[in-house]
């Protein structure tokens, strides 16, 4: 449904387990290693970001894009597809589907810009034909399933349009405009719960939208694949809620910003009590959610070991004062290396007749299903 | 984009050459999973065909496929892909991108039902129930049946109700339908009526951005809401009760209530007043006041409406005033029927926020009180049977590459014509021109996807002269996009 989670396709067919995930990453996992494929899915949804902001998109038909791509690998193989030619398709395509639409030209254009200036890349470019053709693929990988939940609308929800209003300056802007009622059918205990907008204190905890770039930082993992996205959502603002700006500072200046994290989640009730006892009143999981936040603290310090992505704003702000890692982990242009070679393995491989198995049998991941 | 297409495209690139092999190789085709049976229609976009489901075939391929029944009939809605010069791949139009996003989400007896999507052949298919009849066809077998006929009650209370259940379920899942009239409201031959032709319709979550700058015009012009008329950049669900009430006024008189001519856009590309709908619509109900409709004076072309008030009061000093003539219109079809009549003047309201909405028009005495009682099985109180759609020769257009489906296209908009020989009355000159087929998604600030050859421009101009004659393909104004 397009409102409905729960009716919606995105619950119902696209909501898999990490079993299925894994075995959606056998063929890639031959030629790279599980923190390799993490760290080029942060590049990807990166890049993509990054494209949306040059074509000047908001961040709802990035998070659009970025799903779609997350969804496509699932049935396909990095290193059998050309994911230079995925990017810019998921982000025309999501900006049919998010009714702000693009041509395909304007966006190659701009797509070939952002590789040669951004990433140097040595590629022979996308050309427009090749967006508009790879759409048809990419439509079809998806099951034309295209309508997608975020948690934007639930951080609406939750926090209040207001300090979504303000703090959606540029490009962060989500979805307004939401009402509270359909927000109870997802999660509330329908008594009335979801009175943040009143509450003074509110304004204090969406801090500078705060949550919303942990929502974002969590497109950069697989996030959008294993959990429901009202629980991404909770799970973010329990860790704005937890990391105020100052312990934030704080811990920007060590150099284990994960240890820093995982400290503070552990009491979760000393900053501001009154916001905790809500979340913890809503009618949700509590389980999962404090899983999701271990796994966005996880992918904070994964993250953390590598320079991918370093020239974006949102990297800075996480690791700008974190010394002696370079050379450690993978940069940009390491990703770009891997690929190729991910590519090059792949190619020697088949050229020996060895199988590929997502081509083998295509088949749809399997779904779970929580009550 | 005059390259050959084994230059460009996904052909060029070895990685996805050999993806696209794969996926091509594995793809089970339209061919093979249906049997066409003919054509049927043939719209802005796409043009529809009867098919039946072959037996082989009855299992839902990929999740959030419905399973078919072998020997059942589907129509198959194939989108022409939007060309450039004939070259390449151009885009799917954001009215096929939408109708399949919101087609796969949605389920509701009332709403047609899409089976699968196949792409195949540069063009998109789109699997639907196949319904055998639809309003259009019901409101022409009476209005040109000997003597003149008019639909049961029973029949015509049913029709409504199903279709004011459909649009509720839309609306209460913040879809806006924005394009309801006769022809895109189907019934299965079990009297069960199925909302179709999603493609203008949009989810209204976030209204901020696209009702404002998105599609300019919406709602073919006969069951366009004032508040569209007079240059509304806000709209609501009450934009589809408008359209809902004229959809009844119509299935009474059987003919459309308000048949205002288009004005056509001008070299500015300004929208134009609608002038000549808003004096069919105050020929009948009277104009507005700002007493009924507290925010009429804040639309943007109230101006232009008060001068058609004070242009009418100059040129007839007799009869200086738009009069409320409804109450003639309401005891010619429905003398008798105080909540029939209350109903559809609930429609008709003004004010878009005082307007019937679709859940209480449910529940309104029309339905719950009155006899006869809507009927699950609309053609249950009808006296005779409807006929059935009419299908003219396929001549290989479903089945045919993109590139040679031109010709068949022409013959079958032909026979599409001359099947409704009683059609309504041909809109006058000045309908919407289907050069707003060319205002797609993919022609979007471009000159060169405005590159047409003269050949391709010849034959939509036939095509566009035989649609004026139709009103199935009239005045349907897609998308614009700003
Ligand atoms: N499921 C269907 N079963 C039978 N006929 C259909 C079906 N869907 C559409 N049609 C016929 O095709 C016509 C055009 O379809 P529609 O979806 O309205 O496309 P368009 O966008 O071209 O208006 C309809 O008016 C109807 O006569
Ligand atoms: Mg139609």
């Amino acid at each position: 449904m397009t409102s409905n989670f729960w009716a919606s396709s995105h619950y119902n067919h696209w909501i898999i387990d990490r079993i299925s995930l894994g075995q959606s990453r056998e063929d890639d996992l031959k030629y790279a290693t599980a923190e390799e494929l993490a760290v080029i899915s942060i590049f990807f949804a990166n890049m993509i970001a990054r494209l949306g902001k040059r074509l000047g998109i908001r961040a709802q038909v990035v998070a659009t894009a970025i799903v779609y791509f997350k969804r496509y690998y699932l049935k396909n193989n990095f290193c059998e597809t050309d994911p230079y030619v995925v990017v810019p398709t998921c982000l025309y395509v999501a900006t049919k589907i998010e009714e702000v639409p693009l041509h395909f030209k304007p966006i190659a254009t701009e797509t070939k810009n952002m590789y040669q200036q951004d990433y140097g890349l040595q590629i022979t470019m996308p050309d427009p034909q090749s967006i508009a053709e790879m759409e048809f693929y990419l439509l079809e990988d998806l099951d034309f399933h295209l309508i997608m939940h975020h948690p934007y609308r639930t951080l609406m929800q939750l926090c209040g349009e207001s300090s979504a209003s303000r703090s959606g300056g540029e490009s962060e802007e989500g979805e307004a405009g939401e009402g509270l009622v359909d927000a109870r059918r997802f999660w509330s205990t329908g008594k009335g719960t979801l009175q943040f907008e009143e509450n003074a204190r509110s304004q204090a905890w969406c801090v500078a939208s705060f949550d919303r770039h942990i929502v974002n930082d969590t497109l950069r993992g697989d996030f959008c694949l294993l959990y429901h996205p009202h629980l991404i959502a909770i799970a973010a603002i329990f860790l704005t809620l937890v990391l105020d700006d100052d312990a934030r500072a704080r811990i920007d200046q060590t150099d284990a910003p994960a240890r820093g994290y995982a400290t503070r989640s552990k009491a979760p009730s000393d900053p501001l009590p009154n916001p905790v006892d809500f979340l913890a009143s809503l009618n949700v999981s509590y389980g999962t959610v404090a899983q999701i936040v271990q796994e966005i603290i996880s992918l904070w310090a994964l993250w953390g070991r590598h320079q991918v992505g370093e020239a974006d704003a949102d990297r800075n702000r996480l690791q700008s004062a974190r010394p002696g890692s370079q050379g450690q982990g993978m940069s940009d242009e390491g990703v770009i290396k891997k690929l190729l070679e991910m590519q090059r393995a792949r190619r020697k491989d088949e050229g020996q007749g060895v199988p590929s198995r997502l081509f083998e049998k295509p088949k749809p991941p399997k779904v779970v299903k929580k009550p | 984009m005059a390259v050959s297409s084994t230059a460009t495209g996904l052909d060029t690139n070895p990685l996805m050459a050999a993806y696209k092999r794969r996926r091509d190789t594995s793809r089970l085709g339209v061919a093979s999973k249906y049997e066409s049976q003919g054509f049927i229609s043939s719209g802005t976009y796409g043009k529809v065909y009867k098919v039946l489901l072959l037996p082989q075939a009855v299992a839902a391929p990929r999740p959030g496929d419905l399973k078919g029944e072998a020997g059942a009939f589907y129509a198959v809605k194939k989108f022409k892909p939007e060309k450039e010069g004939g070259e390449g791949y151009t885009g799917l139009s954001q009215s096929a991108c939408r109708e399949i996003a919101l087609n796969r989400e949605i389920g509701h007896e009332n709403v047609i039902a899409l089976r699968e999507v196949i792409l195949e052949m540069k063009a998109v298919f789109m699997v639907f129930e196949y319904a055998e009849h639809d309003f259009l066809q019901v409101i022409h077998f009476h209005s040109t049946s000997h003597p003149r006929s008019v639909l049961p009650l029973g029949v015509l209370k049913s029709l409504l109700y199903q279709l004011l259940n459909g649009v509720a379920y839309l609306h209460s899942n913040f879809i806006m339908h924005r394009d309801l009239k006769p022809a895109n409201i189907l019934i299965t031959d079990d009297g069960i009526v199925k909302i179709g032709d999603l493609g203008l319709a949009r989810v209204f979550h976030r209204p901020l951005v696209p009702l404002l700058n998105g599609d300019k015009v919406v709602v073919t012009i006969w069951y366009r809401a004032p508040e569209l008329l007079l240059g509304a950049k806000h709209y609501t669900t009450a934009i589809d009760m408008w359209a809902v009430g004229c959809i009844f006024a119509e299935l009474l008189s059987l003919r459309p209530i308000f048949k205002g001519d288009e004005a056509k856009m001008d070299a500015s590309k300004k929208l134009p007043f609608q002038k000549d709908q808003m004096m069919k619509i105050m020929d009948v109900l009277g104009a507005p006041t700002v007493d009924e409709w507290p925010l009429l004076s804040w639309m943007p072309d109230y101006p232009q409406l008060q001068a058609m008030e004070r242009e009418r009061a100059r040129q007839d000093p007799s009869k200086p005033r738009f009069e409320n003539n409804m109450g003639i219109f309401l005891n010619r079809y429905m003398r008798s029927m105080d909540t029939g009549r209350a109903a559809l003047q609930e429609l008709f309201t003004w004010d878009p926020d005082k307007r019937l909405t679709a859940a209480d028009a449910l529940n309104h005495p029309f339905f719950t009180t009155d006899a006869p009682a809507p009927t699950k099985n609309a053609f249950a109180y009808a006296t005779k049977p409807y006929p059935t759609r009419r299908i003219t020769a396929d001549e290989g257009g479903l089945f045919a590459e993109p590139a040679a489906h031109a010709p068949p296209a022409q013959t079958a908009n032909t026979s599409a014509t001359s099947q409704r020989p009683a059609a309504p009355p041909a809109p006058l000159a000045g309908q919407p021109q289907a050069s707003t087929t060319l205002v797609g998604t993919s022609a979007v600030g471009l000159p060169g996807a405005r590159m047409w050859t003269t050949q391709q421009q010849a034959q939509q101009q036939q095509q566009q002269q035989q649609q004026q004659q139709q009103q199935r393909g009239m005045a349907r104004k897609r998308p614009r996009i700003a």
